[in-house]
């Protein structure tokens, strides 16, 4: 049997704390951040936050700053940008290089919440695509959400194709797939042959033996540990992980090497 | 303490060796390299050297269903008992798939000496054929015992006058019947189903209906119980549903081989709840509720 003799180490690269303004019922208070992690057995974790209004993005970021320096050895700022600019004198260029001038080790493009919030967009011609080419060079690792795929989900309208296509205008920067579900594993199964800077959170693969089964097709290099929290319970990412029938080695590039690799490709 | 025990074998990848945990909700399906066809025909040598030849055949399908790869999760996750429905059962289009898929269920139930244990599925579009099916649940040696449905697969939602059938024979001869509600029904309509055979047990399954009804359809209905497993499933949902109906209502189940078993498992595992929240829900309520077909 493939079990470990000893507590894999686990790093979370998706791990939303606050309101997600998703699910009234499931979130994460500040203050419980830590302990949460410790049930979980998670050493680290790259938590996130979002805001209401202009500058909510702002406020989100500050307090995850604020969060990560009360625990550093735990927490890793998963830092946000909106994918508008709020004022005519801002660009989102601007913004970028001001988070990356803050040494931030990875991006989140969050777009605005609330129903009358403009969906994110990700098109040939927008205004991200020059703070992302910021990120690029600088390496800093993007994430983006792709569990709206073929939803209709309407704070999301991008789709694989826009995915691909930034990941091969800017293949030196690692750009990580959270909230995929099993459903939509044909398609991110091809993106993920077809452009080896992209990576895939684990928790949404819930089929019988899906993990063992894309890992034996695509490599253990490519899939990273994040427990999509609160949309998603940790536990369910861990338990599929930890009782799969992986190697040792295979289990903990997932749980937390790929990640601290990723993560330290960041040259700010 | 168990809980503890239970914690750190899962962060280990070890399998849960303190308690017997029972998973009420599993599914074996087969495919052109399934285990179960064939041994069908087999004497005992060669149905045990064929369980492992097509294990490794097995590994080569991207969603493998089969018997093997089923009782190589449950080892590496401590599942001591199972009861399950055959997928091939419940998509049947017709009535010999649909005989054929019992045959291999009991063939399974036989062959893993009763660590399965199965549910009749019964198909609203083959009503004679179910109510025949249905008599095997009476028969000890089968290893039946219970009934399934799959109202949203056959799109037939719980009032529908083809499960009349179904609820006359509970009337006469109760058993635990596991429901995957139809996405129309509603729990006034479980309800209304549930108190006509207050004697019979059912399992809805997928947390249905939810944290918004469930405390008032377990509280309307003392014959219901929930189990827990989803493809999705939000932070904390298990610790508040333990709070709205209490932990006795709940059941530990996987859906595997269509869930992972192990995401599953590692929900109960893991949460925050007791110890003795944490035993109910992996096995206490489910032996009372099969407890007089384990000793059969």
């Amino acid at each position: 049997m493939p079990t470990s003799d000893h507590n894999m180490n686990i790093w979370d690269i998706d791990f939303h704390v606050g309101l997600t303004f998703e699910n009234g019922r499931a979130w994460v208070a500040e203050d419980k951040v830590v302990d949460l992690l410790d049930r979980y057995g998670i050493e680290r974790a790259v938590i996130s936050a979002s805001g209401l209004g202009p500058d909510g993005w702002v406020d989100a970021n500050l307090r995850i700053s604020k969060l990560v320096a009360s625990a550093n050895d735990r927490l890793i700022g998963g830092y946000t940008s909106p994918t508008n600019a709020f004022r005519e004198s801002e660009t989102l260029k601007e913004y970028a290089e001001e988070l990356v001038a803050n040494g931030i080790s990875c991006i989140r493009l969050m777009p605005e919440t609330g129903p009358q919030a403009a969906p994110m967009v990700l098109g040939k011609d927008c205004a991200i695509l020059e703070a992302i080419e910021v990120y690029a060079m600088h390496r800093v690792p993007l994430i983006l959400p792709v569990g709206h795929f073929f939803t209709g989900k309407k704070r999301f309208e991008y789709g694989p194709d826009a995915i691909e296509r930034i990941a091969k205008q800017f293949p030196e920067m690692p750009i990580i797939l959270v909230q995929g579900n099993y459903r939509l594993m044909q398609v991110l199964e091809g993106m993920l042959k077809r452009c080896s800077n992209l990576y895939l959170t684990i928790s949404g693969l819930g089929l019988f033996y899906q993990l063992e089964s894309l890992v034996r097709r695509i490599g253990a290099e490519r899939f990273v540990f994040g427990s999509g929290a609160p949309e998603m319970e940790p536990s369910m990412g861990i338990g599929m992980l930890l009782w799969s029938r992986l190697s040792v080695e295979e289990k903990q590039k997932i749980a937390s090497s790929n990640v601290a690799g990723i993560l330290g490709k960041s040259k700010c | 303490m168990l809980d503890e025990a239970i914690r750190a074998r899962t962060l280990r990848g070890q399998p849960i060796d303190s308690c017997p945990v029972f998973d009420v909700h599993g599914h074996i399906g087969a495919s052109r390299d399934s285990l179960v066809g064939e041994i069908m025909d087999s004497n005992c040598d060669e149905k045990f050297n064929s369980v492992y030849v097509n294990l490794e055949q097995q590994r080569g399908i991207s969603w493998p269903r089969a018997l093997p790869l089923l009782m190589e999760a449950m080892n590496l996750t401590g599942i001591n008992r199972m009861v399950f429905s055959h997928l091939d059962a419940i998509t049947a289009r017709t009535t010999d798939i649909y005989f054929k898929a019992h045959r291999e269920a009991e063939e399974a139930i036989w062959f893993t000496e009763k660590r399965l244990l199965g549910y009749v599925v019964y198909a609203p579009h083959f009503v004679e054929s179910s109510l025949t099916q249905l008599k095997r649940l009476k028969e000890s040696s089968s290893g039946f015992v219970g009934v399934k449905l799959h109202c949203e697969v056959h799109d037939v939602r719980i009032s529908d006058e083809r499960f009349n059938g179904l609820f006359e024979h509970l009337k006469d001869y109760p058993c635990p019947v596991l429901i995957h509600a139809h996405p129309l029904d509603t729990p006034l309509e479980i309800a209304r189903r549930a108190k006509s055979v207050p004697d019979t047990t059912f399992i809805m399954a997928h947390f249905w209906p939810g944290e918004h009804m469930a405390k008032f359809l377990t509280q309307e209905c003392p014959n219901v119980c929930i189990d827990i497993c989803a493809s999705k499933t939000p932070l904390g949902q298990l610790e508040r549903m333990v709070e709205l109906v209490g932990s006795s209502r709940l059941l530990y189940g996987s859906d595997a081989t269509y869930l992972s078993l192990g995401a599953q498992l590692a929900k109960v595992t893991l949460a925050d709840l007791t110890q003795a929240e944490k035993e109910a829900i992996l096995f206490q309520n489910a032996s009372h509720i099969f407890s007089e077909y384990l000793t059969r």
